[in-house]
């Protein structure tokens, strides 16, 4: 058996905390190698050491049988190694060709630019592996998966046939996956090889010829897909047992808290957003909303917590009309809000750990003693949500950029949940996180609800809504349609919902 | 009137007045594109006239003058990159400091060393030379606005070009400006981030220095108390408005002078001079108002959101 990579004994620390520990990997010469873990156990850092970007602290590397030791990517980059990042590595504002080119740049005449010459080289690489981008295009009016396709296309220009892709799915549709599947199979038929970091098991499933699994830091074990299946991945990557159920019990809503009657919101053209929508909320049931994302969930949802003025209609809370209260004031009544882009909306990037996990609590209650902020009762609070939600961190003063994204989810689930709610207003909550902080999340709101909270829960996955919710509302083009009660209604059938079938 | 717009007296005047604007908008659009925020173009400016004046005093050349001014322009971008790259200050704080602070210091040495207070003017204190260039003189209107000026005014004309160049015909200017876009990406590609804010810093020291030294040594061979009078921020203006872009930025400077020049040749022609002095600030205002219609026609989208 070729290897083309072998990683032995990577040791990498940061600070305190040990990102991996003594990690061995050996990939094979054509295939597609996945590593899996949750978040946290290593991946990302690992894929790091491997590209250049980080050094380790101890252990070796070997590239075709030589031993490397990488200063920076570029060093990487010579050896054949290059790396696809999750948050893509390009300057908006320069065209696809500029990006392509930067830091590879062919001259002329030992100082100008070869631009001809580039064009010539890109074109043929796009040939080859059927990629079709416009190079002359200013990257940032691209789409995504276009994006992501520019990345490879850089990447393959550098001559490299190692290529590392960081959960490359995360940032794309059910489409755009597929085409990148089709794009890495093909990569793999030419003779590339291909390093591929995912907690989604499925897509593991599918396209890996072997899976590497990580947790806390520690390697676990490599297998094929051959000899294992979906549970027993998600088995080694957690630790234990999961259940991908939430087990509903029957049970009796109390009396309704919220009331939405013929809510209507536009767009600044006037264009109806959310046209006449009406329903009830109970205390203690879960209402779930599903929908193709864009059919008008964000508008609800927004106008429900007063970031948005609606155009028409009128919300009860508790028999009280909170239609035209702002946000502040929706706090106030126990509403808490988990909102579906978490970077912009749900946390404030250069604070602390500390201070996001108050963040829209300093006025309700308990931090706040007279004039200033608690500080001892916010540090112990955030520490809660630290323990009871896996969030992994060093420390409460951190800033909270430094986190990665399914940590901060974590982290704005946790501010959220640990109030004492009467609504909760949830948009995505496992956006982004792995499967174990997934069944943990799930079962949160579950207890949530028998305790008494209402929760209305807005999610882009299907499969979320049906399991968790009481009662399922289908959002499509601005109206809601009814989905019934919690497995009234199969898969197939609120998909057709979603996209309008069904509906006459 | 239209002599006097497009006259020959006031566009060789306006190129005479856009040079120091026009090298230190250009040098500072390095700065800019690397995303270094500094706004002491101003205080590089006065320092290094200052120390052209020293140069051009003690040696009795006017080019060792101008060569003491770079010196001066590179010494100031040197303390800017230290505390901004290295000691992790804010380049605005920086700037401000800078700002306030160099119209005193220099003031401090002119007395100190020069035993001047207010200005400086003495016979030994040499201007640059003006040229006769053999070919551009026999061009009717062209050749008469751009013949017979200094060494500077013609490096100057170059120096746009060959800043463009170099920005955008160059994997250098292609780096520098990636550094400027995103860091981290800039990283990723083996580009020494650093390394290139030092180098675009010390461009803008460079050219700055040079702007600097042409106040005194341009021809009217004097140095007072804060010279530079807000040129800097004219040039800083020109860079923002323009975007980084040497070319514009150097139109924009150029527009900025020629208004200057209008004012002057204009108050002998009975407009009120409280009008005629404001034209240049007005003229500022008018390019902000048009590029910003410029950006707003391309992105409409933007004005929704």
């Amino acid at each position: 058996m070729e290897y083309i990579l072998e990683l032995k004994g990577i040791t990498k620390r940061f600070g305190s905390l040990t990102a991996n520990d003594k990690i061995n990997l050996a990939v094979r010469k054509g295939t597609v190698h996945a590593v899996i873990g949750e978040n946290g156990a290593g991946k990302s850092t690992l894929m790091n050491v491997i590209s250049g970007l980080y050094r380790p602290d101890e252990g070796e590397l070997f590239v075709r049988k030589k031993k490397v030791s990488f200063r920076n990517p570029s060093d990487a980059s010579r050896a054949g190694i290059g790396m696809v990042h999750q948050e893509f590595m390009l300057f908006p504002e320069l065209t696809v060709l500029d990006n392509i080119m930067m830091g590879y740049e062919k001259r002329k005449m030992g100082l100008f630019l070869d631009k001809k010459m580039i064009r010539k080289q890109v074109e043929t690489i796009c040939e080859e592996y059927h990629f079709n981008i416009p190079l002359d295009e200013v990257v940032q009016d691209l789409s995504v998966s276009m994006l992501q396709q520019v990345e490879i296309v850089k990447i393959l220009y550098r001559g490299v046939d190692i290529i590392i892709f960081d959960e490359p799915t995360s940032v794309l549709t059910p489409q755009g996956i597929e085409g990148l599947f089709d794009a890495i199979r093909f990569l793999v038929k030419h003779g590339k090889t291909v390093l591929f970091i995912t907690h989604k098991l499925k897509e593991v499933m599918e396209i890996s010829d072997d899976i590497t699994v990580l947790k806390n830091g520690h390697y676990v074990n490599t297998v094929t897909p051959q000899q294992t299946d979906e549970h027993d991945l998600a088995t080694m990557m957690v630790g234990r047992e999961v259940l991908m159920t939430v087990r509903k019990e029957e049970k009796q809503c109390g009396e309704v808290l919220l009331e939405v009657k013929n809510l209507s919101v536009s767009d600044y053209e006037g264009r109806a957003k959310l046209d006449d929508v009406s329903f009830c909320l109970r205390k203690g049931e879960i209402l779930g909303i599903a929908g193709v994302a864009g059919s008008g969930q964000q508008e609800l949802v927004e106008s429900l917590f007063g970031l948005r003025k609606s155009s028409g209609g009128q919300v009860l809370f508790g028999g009280k009309d909170i239609t035209h209260l702002n946000c502040r004031n929706h706090r106030l009544c126990h509403i808490g809000y988990v909102p579906q882009d978490r970077i912009s909306e749900g946390i404030n990037r250069e604070a602390s750990l500390w201070e996001n996990a108050i963040m829209g609590y300093h006025i309700v209650k308990g931090f706040q003693s007279r004039y200033f902020l608690n500080r001892k009762q916010a540090v112990s609070f955030t520490e809660r949500i630290i323990e009871q939600f896996n969030v992994k961190a060093a420390s409460t003063n951190l800033k909270i950029k430094t986190l990665s994204g399914g940590n901060i989810q974590k982290l704005i689930v946790g501010r959220e949940f640990l109030q004492d709610n009467s609504l909760l207003i949830i948009e995505d909550p496992t956006r982004g996180i792995d499967i174990g902080a997934i069944e943990f999340i799930w079962k949160k709101i579950e207890s949530l609800a028998a305790a008494g909270t209402a929760i209305l829960l807005v999610s882009h996955e299907l499969n979320e809504v049906m399991e968790v919710s009481d009662r399922i509302l289908v959002m499509y083009d601005g109206q809601l349609y009814d989905g019934g009660g919690h497995g009234e209604k199969t898969e197939t059938e609120i998909g057709l919902l979603m996209t309008g079938g069904g509906i006459l | 009137m239209l002599s006097i717009i497009l006259g020959t007296v006031t566009m060789a005047a306006a190129l005479r007045l856009a040079v120091p604007l026009i090298l230190s908008s250009i040098g500072g659009c390095f700065g800019d594109r690397a995303g270094i925020f500094n706004i002491a173009l101003e205080s590089f400016m006065l320092c290094s006239a200052f120390f052209a004046t020293l140069g051009s005093y003690y040696s009795g050349n006017p080019y060792v003058g101008v060569f003491c001014g770079i010196l001066a322009g590179l010494g100031c971008s040197a303390l800017f990159g230290v505390m901004v790259f290295h000691m992790g200050s804010s380049g605005m704080v920086v700037s401000i400091a800078m700002n306030l602070g160099m119209d005193a210091f220099t003031s401090f040495l002119l007395l100190n060393i020069l035993g001047k207070r207010g200005s400086f003017m003495d016979p030994k204190l040499i201007s640059l030379p003006t040229l006769q260039l053999p070919l551009v003189d026999k061009i009717p209107y062209v050749g008469e606005i751009l013949n017979k000026h200094n060494l500077v005014v013609y490096f100057t004309l170059l120096a746009i070009a060959g800043t463009w160049i170099t920005m955008y015909q160059t994997p250098f200017g292609l780096r520098l400006r990636s550094v400027g876009i995103n860091e981290k990406a800039a990283q990723t590609t083996g580009t020494n981030v650093l390394r290139y804010k030092w180098y675009s810093v010390l461009i803008t020291g460079f050219f700055v220095g040079i702007a600097g030294a042409i106040l005194p040594l341009g021809g009217t061979s004097i140095f007072t108390e804060n010279m530079s009078a807000g040129r800097g921020f004219l040039a800083v203006a020109a860079i923002m408005i323009a975007k980084g872009n040497p070319l514009l930025a150097s139109l924009y400077s150029f527009l900025f002078a020629y208004a200057e020049a209008l004012a002057a040749s204009m108050q002998n022609f009975g407009i009120p001079s409280q009008l005629v002095l404001a034209l240049p600030y007005f003229m500022t205002i008018t390019v902000l108002l048009f590029s910003g219609i410029r950006t707003k026609m391309k992105n409409p989208s933007k004005e929704a959101a």
